[in-house]
C-alpha cells in the first residue's frame, strides 16, 4: 500500500496561503485531521481551499503512484495526476457527501489513466525494447551483456520487474485499474466497485480473472523466485 | 476460490475443509498469494519536488480563471458524481426510450400490414379500370373499322350515272 505524506517539505509554511491568495476564506485554525474526507470537501466546496490543500497532501503520492503504475512513465504519471487534483478543485462544487471522498478521486483518476492508455497504445507498443533482438535501424543488439553473478541477478530481477509490468499493463482496462487499486492502493473490493460503478459479486469476479491470468502469465518467475529461496 | 483470495472473512466452514482436502485447489490458492506476494516489488518512484509548484501554479491560474460552465458542471456530475443517483435517472431515461420505441414500432408495423392489404385492392380496382379502358377503346377501334368499311361497301355498290 502506499505511504500517505503528511507534511511534505515543500508545504511547511502556510499551505492555504499558497493557494488561497487573495480570495482566502476567513477561517480560523482548522485541525483537518479530525474531518473525515466528504466533510472536507464539503468545506471546500463552500469556499475552504485550505481543506483542498490538506487533501492535496494526503493524497498526492498515492494518485501519483496509481498514475505512474497506470502509464508506466513517471513524467506524464505526474502530469496525469496533477489533471485529477485540477479536476477535483474544479468540480468541488459538483461533490456529494454521499460519495466517498476516495471513491470520486480514483474514479477521476482511472478515468484519465484509462483515456490516456487508450490514446498511446499504439506509440507505447512502438517504443517496446526486445533484449535478445537485434535494433532495425542500426543492427545491433542492446548492450546489455555482463559475466558477473550480482550484475546476473540484477537482470533476472529486472526481468522479473519488467514481466509484473508488462502483465498489469496487459490486462484489460477495467481488470487492470482494479488490481492496481486492490494490490497497491490498499482498497478493498467493496470500494473499487464502487469507483469502476460495478456490484461486489462482479467487482469480486473481475479482481480474481484478473489474478487468475496474472498467475498463468508469471508462473515462471513465481517457480524461479520459490527455487531461489 | 475468489473468497478465499480476496475475502477470506467470507469463506464458509465447508469451503475451507473443501481446500484443506484438495490439493489442487491448495495449489492454486498458493500460487495466486505468491503471485501477489512477488507483485510488491513493483515500487512507484518518488513524486518530483517540482509537483507541487506546478500544481499550485495551475490551480492559481484555474481560481483566476472563468468558472466551470454549466455544461461542464454538468459533464464532471454525470462522470464521476455517485453510480446511486445516476442509476435510477439512467433507467428511468432507458425505460421512457424503450417504451417510445416499442410504440413507435409497433404502430409502423401495423400501418405497414394494413398498407400491404389496401394496396393489392388498389391494384386490382386500378386494374380493372384498366380493363374498362381498354374494352372502351377496343370498341371503339372496332366501330370504327365497321364504319369504314360500311362507308367503302356502300361507295363501291352504288351505280355510277356517269
Amino acid at each position: 500500500m502506499a505511504t500517505i505524506v503528511l507534511n511534505p517539505p515543500s508545504f511547511h509554511t502556510a499551505p492555504s496561503e499558497r493557494l488561497m491568495g487573495s480570495h482566502a476564506h476567513p477561517t480560523a485554525m482548522v485541525d483537518w485531521s479530525t474531518l473525515s474526507d466528504a466533510e472536507i470537501m464539503l468545506r471546500v466546496s463552500a469556499g475552504e481551499d485550505a481543506g483542498f490543500t490538506y487533501l492535496l497532501e494526503k493524497y498526492r503520492r498515492p494518485i501519483v503512484s496509481f498514475m505512474f503504475r497506470m502509464v508506466r512513465n513517471q513524467a506524464v504519471a505526474e502530469e496525469l495526476a496533477q489533471e485529477v487534483f485540477l479536476r477535483v478543485y474544479r468540480s468541488r462544487e459538483s461533490y456529494r457527501a454521499e460519495a466517498k471522498f476516495t471513491t470520486w478521486l480514483y474514479r477521476i483518476a482511472t478515468n484519465l489513466g484509462v483515456n490516456y492508455a487508450r490514446d498511446t497504445r499504439y506509440e507505447r507498443a512502438a517504443q517496446n525494447i526486445y533484449l535478445d533482438q537485434p535494433d532495425p535501424e542500426t543492427g545491433t543488439t542492446p548492450d546489455v551483456a555482463d559475466s558477473r553473478p550480482t550484475i546476473e541477478l540484477e537482470m533476472v530481477k529486472d526481468e522479473r520487474m519488467n514481466a509484473i509490468r508488462q502483465h498489469v499493463l496487459a490486462l484489460p482496462e477495467r481488470q487492470r485499474a482494479a488490481v492496481l487499486m486492490h494490490k497497491y492502493q490498499g482498497m478493498d473490493y467493496k470500494q473499487i466497485g464502487e469507483v469502476l460503478k460495478l456490484s461486489e459479486s462482479a467487482t469480486k469476479s473481475l479482481l480474481f480473472r484478473a489474478y487468475q491470468t496474472l498467475r498463468e502469465r508469471l508462473k515462471d518467475f513465481v517457480a524461479k523466485d520459490e527455487s531461489d529461496k | 476460490m475468489a473468497d478465499l483470495l480476496l475475502d477470506p472473512q467470507a469463506v464458509s466452514t465447508e469451503e475451507r475443509r473443501h481446500l484443506a482436502e484438495c490439493a489442487e485447489c491448495e495449489r492454486e490458492l498458493a500460487e495466486l498469494r505468491q503471485t501477489m506476494e512477488m507483485m510488491d516489488e513493483w515500487v512507484a518512484p518518488e513524486v518530483n519536488p517540482f509537483f507541487d509548484a506546478k500544481l499550485l501554479a495551475r490551480l492559481r491560474a484555474e481560481q483566476q480563471g472563468q468558472p466551470a460552465g454549466f455544461l461542464e458542471r454538468l459533464k464532471a456530475r454525470w462522470m464521476y458524481g455517485s453510480n446511486f443517483r445516476m442509476q435510477p435517472l439512467m433507467a428511468g431515461a432507458l425505460a421512457t426510450i424503450l417504451v417510445l420505441s416499442g410504440g413507435a414500432y409497433a404502430d409502423l408495423a401495423w400501418q405497414h400490414a394494413h398498407q400491404f392489404q389496401e394496396s393489392a385492392t388498389v391494384r386490382d380496382l386500378q386494374s380493372l379500370d384498366g380493363n374498362e379502358q381498354v374494352f372502351q377503346q377496343l370498341d371503339t377501334v372496332d366501330q370504327t373499322v365497321d364504319q369504314q368499311d360500311q362507308d367503302s361497301g356502300a361507295s363501291s355498290s352504288s351505280p355510277t350515272n356517269d
